[in-house]
């Protein structure tokens, strides 16, 4: 099953989707894997990581690291067993690191037919077809009106469609505002 | 708690929620309003104040514990978290912050809207249990009063939440309640006391759409009562709710052949249900007779099929059995009938309370 969790920065929607997961997968004291996406480039994102890495201690998460390229992680995650669940969080610092870190500017990578969305979104696919659950938590950014550069325009564009196919792969996808849960869709 | 974008109308939702309470404005008020305050608009704007202020952990950690400081406020706040991580730092920690005590607010509370465009949506909301509602109501008392004002708790669940009402008075006020909440639905002439008994017995409005009356059904079932008629019901529960000593009057009975042993043997050896063969047995009696289904749609299909089949005729049928395997089959087969009256209730729905108050509610309106 794939869970895809959305809303706004602050709503709760990395502590849902935690649960959630340790839900799906009661009784199972092993094979709960964390993708940890943010990159640690600042004291500020160094405290995120740990206020995240606090939460899950207790919930008994091994964590991986990726910052590109989700579909090269597949071969790690085997090594936890064959009943994994996987978390993935989230899906917009994913989208900065594969659009920032890359030496080619997102024209050039459409040019090449390699574009960000569909490198996601095969990586996605690729964990899927490894593990039992994955729920991925991603963040809604298009809803205020402050006027960005080109490059934070680009990034809110391909998040807006990563959200979007994402969003028709899922079973499920859910809107955590302000830790509540409202439901987007539901083919379960 | 109220939320949402802003300018979504999100005081006005508020004002119109809670006409009666005056706010303090988030953006203005003093930091101390909001220990005491009805209710407060602008959160997020308080919020941004506070964190600027040297006290700021002192005022945010009066935010978190809001729930016990002021259980009773009303708060609104702008949803601030739905656009990229601004850059500047305080901005940053700004937006997350008012998550975080939003998230923490909307936990503690009771109820928590959304206003989209004017229009709220309850996305949260938890009743408070019965036994809570009543504390408080002492409580109150006691602060209002002496001693011998308070009340019993008994005295106290009657003002709480129930009317005053004289036994007799019960079904005359049932009556009023759903006269009133059926609005102008529009009901045959002829079969308003039948809905109403109907919807009396259930709760259930439904029955307003679903009893299919054929052509003058009441009438014709009330003149075979007076004629005499008695009722065969599907189940002893039919025959117990039905007035015995008002359908008496007129020389009728109420039969049930459920239970009988003959009944019993013959369902078994032909591996039918009872229900079939109670219908068989009395179509044997060649009396005037009205049947009452309220459980078997088998003793439906069975009557449906001595009609057609064997030329049987009996004054009427009220055919209402509740549930899911052949129910409605058998009362859709039941309504093609020309020339028996009928009364129906079509779906799934009936039961054998609704077969006894049909019956009942044809009796009390001779």
């Amino acid at each position: 099953m794939l869970y895809l969790i959305t809303g706004g920065s602050g709503s709760g929607k990395s502590e849902y989707a935690e649960d959630l997961l340790r839900d799906l997968c009661k009784d199972q004291t092993e094979g709960l894997v964390y993708v940890a996406t943010m990159f640690p480039y600042g004291d500020e994102t160094k405290e995120k990581i740990r206020r995240h890495r606090r939460m899950r201690r207790d919930k008994g998460f091994e964590t991986i690291e990726c910052y590109t390229d989700l579909g090269g992680i597949t071969g790690e995650i085997k090594k936890y067993g064959t009943d994994v669940s996987v978390l993935i969080e989230c899906v917009s610092n994913l989208v900065s690191n594969e659009l920032f870190f890359s030496d080619t500017s997102y024209e050039d990578q459409i040019k090449q037919g390699e574009n960000v969305v569909n490198r996601i979104l095969r990586g996605v696919e690729a964990v899927r077809q490894e593990v039992w659950n994955v729920v991925i938590v991603t963040n809604e950014v298009n809803s205020e009106g402050l006027a960005y550069t080109p490059s934070m325009m680009d990034y809110k564009q391909v998040l807006g469609e990563v959200n979007r196919r994402l969003a028709e792969m899922a079973d499920k996808v859910t809107e955590v505002v302000y830790g509540i849960p409202l439901e987007v869709k539901s083919r379960l | 708690m109220i939320i949402g974008g802003a300018f979504q109308g999100k005081l006005r939702y508020a004002m119109k929620m809670y006409p009666d309470i005056t706010w303090a404005d988030g953006k203005v008020c003093s930091y101390e309003e909001i220990k005491t305050c009805e209710g407060i608009c602008h959160l997020e704007a308080y919020i941004r104040r506070a964190m600027q202020e040297e006290e700021a952990p002192l005022y945010l950690e009066t935010l978190n514990e809001l729930a016990k400081i002021n259980p009773r406020i009303v708060v609104i706040s702008d949803e601030v978290g739905y656009g990229l991580v601004p850059a500047d730092p305080f901005e940053r920690r700004y937006r997350e912050t008012a998550g975080r005590i939003c998230t923490r607010l909307a936990a503690d509370a009771a109820q928590v809207d959304r206003v989209v465009c004017g229009i709220g949506t309850t996305i949260k909301k938890e009743e408070p249990p019965l036994n809570e509602t009543l504390r408080e109501e002492v409580q109150l008392a006691e602060e209002r009063g002496s001693e011998k004002d308070i009340p019993s708790a008994e005295g106290v669940v009657n003002r709480v939440s129930l009317e005053q009402i004289l036994p007799e008075e019960i079904e005359k006020r049932s009556f009023e309640i759903i006269t009133k909440e059926l609005g102008d639905i529009p009901l045959v002439p002829g079969t308003e006391a039948i809905v109403k008994r109907c919807i009396h017995t259930s709760a259930d409005f439904e029955y307003a759409r679903n009893l299919v009356f054929s052509e003058q059904a009441a009438e014709k079932i009330q003149k075979a009562i007076r004629e005499g008629a008695s009722i065969v019901t599907d189940t002893q529960m039919v025959k117990a709710g039905i007035n015995k000593k008002k359908l008496g009057q007129y020389g009728g009975k109420v039969h049930c052949f459920m239970s009988d042993e003959d009944v019993a043997k013959e369902a078994k050896r032909r591996g039918v249900t009872r229900a079939a063969v109670s219908m068989e047995k009395a179509a044997g009696l060649h009396e005037k007779l009205i049947f009452a289904v309220g459980n078997a749609p088998t003793a439906l299909i069975r009557l449906y099929e001595l009609i057609r089949e064997e030329n049987f005729k009996p004054e009427a049928i009220i055919g209402v059995p509740v549930g899911f395997v052949n129910v409605v089959q058998s009362k859709e087969r039941i309504l093609t009938l020309e020339d028996i009256p009928y009364i129906v209730a079509r779906g799934r729905k009936g039961g054998s309370n609704i077969a006894a108050c049909i019956c009942n509610a044809l009796l009390y309106t001779l």
